[in-house]
């Protein structure tokens, strides 16, 4: 990544932050004010989406090649879409306690993206009891391509199959955009953002992970 | 409304934090690489 694209990337997304905090949002359906935790969550929601299917891709081509180097990328991607999982889960909570009333209600999004913490947190636990490096790459990428089949599920059809408080998602089930054209770019532009600072945050862990290989 | 321009500083602060962490992992990842 060139260093004038992260430069506009800070720009950009501080922008974004400006927007989304002061720009005059008109109303959304009960929710006010608090809708503006949708150019937070929702993007850091998809991130983790992202990180996790790439996680997949990665897994499907260290069974394909055996390059310890996927392995690595994997783990890398999976790490992030973790730490993204967990941002959006906690932004989420805070909106849930002015909304429903509490930090956790055991919604069907909260559980799912629950479960999808775990899953990941248990991808990790396996990697760290696995001493053989060849072992653990083989295992975590069976269990990457696992997992990664898991998200979609979790994340686009369970939370739409049962009864659920959630807001009605960007893609929504009557497929009409329920959003003021105005809060419609400010939500692409921090869901540019945010993915524009996952791709380099994995390219320093890529490059960080070749490194270490080499020293090997 | 000042609670929102608080609320931006602190959002605003954390993101230059990271970006400037961010920068100095990348430059000790090319100084090791040219090594």
């Amino acid at each position: 990544m060139g260093k004038i694209i992260k430069y506009i990337l800070f720009i950009w997304l501080a922008a974004v932050f400006c927007f989304a905090l002061l720009a005059p949002i008109p109303a959304l359906g009960n929710m006010g004010e608090r809708a503006r935790i949708l150019f937070f969550h929702v993007p850091m929601a998809w991130v983790s989406t992202v990180a996790f299917i790439m996680a997949l891709v990665y897994g499907i081509g260290y069974i394909r090649k055996r390059d310890i180097l996927y392995d690595h990328k994997a783990s890398s991607s999976a790490a992030l879409g973790l730490l993204f999982a967990v941002l959006a889960t906690v932004t989420g909570s805070i909106w849930a306690r002015f909304e429903w009333g509490a930090f956790w209600n055991w919604d069907p999004r909260q559980t799912s993206i629950f479960v999808l913490i775990l899953i990941y947190g248990a991808y990790f636990a396996l990697r760290s009891a696995i001493e053989s490096e060849e072992q653990r790459a083989k295992l975590s990428s069976v269990y990457s391509i696992l997992a990664g089949i898991t998200v979609p599920f979790f994340i686009f059809v369970f939370p739409r199959i049962v009864e659920t408080l959630h807001p009605d998602p960007i893609v929504n089930t009557s497929g009409k955009l329920k959003m003021d054209s105005r809060m419609f770019m400010i939500f692409l532009s921090s869901l540019v953002g945010f993915t524009g600072l996952f791709a380099w945050m994995l390219s320093l862990k890529i490059r960080i992970s070749k490194l270490t290989l080499q020293e090997k | 409304m000042d609670s929102y321009y608080l609320v931006l500083i602190v959002v605003l602060i954390a993101w230059l934090v990271v970006f400037l962490y961010m920068l100095s992992v990348e430059k000790k990842i090319e100084k090791v690489e040219e090594d």
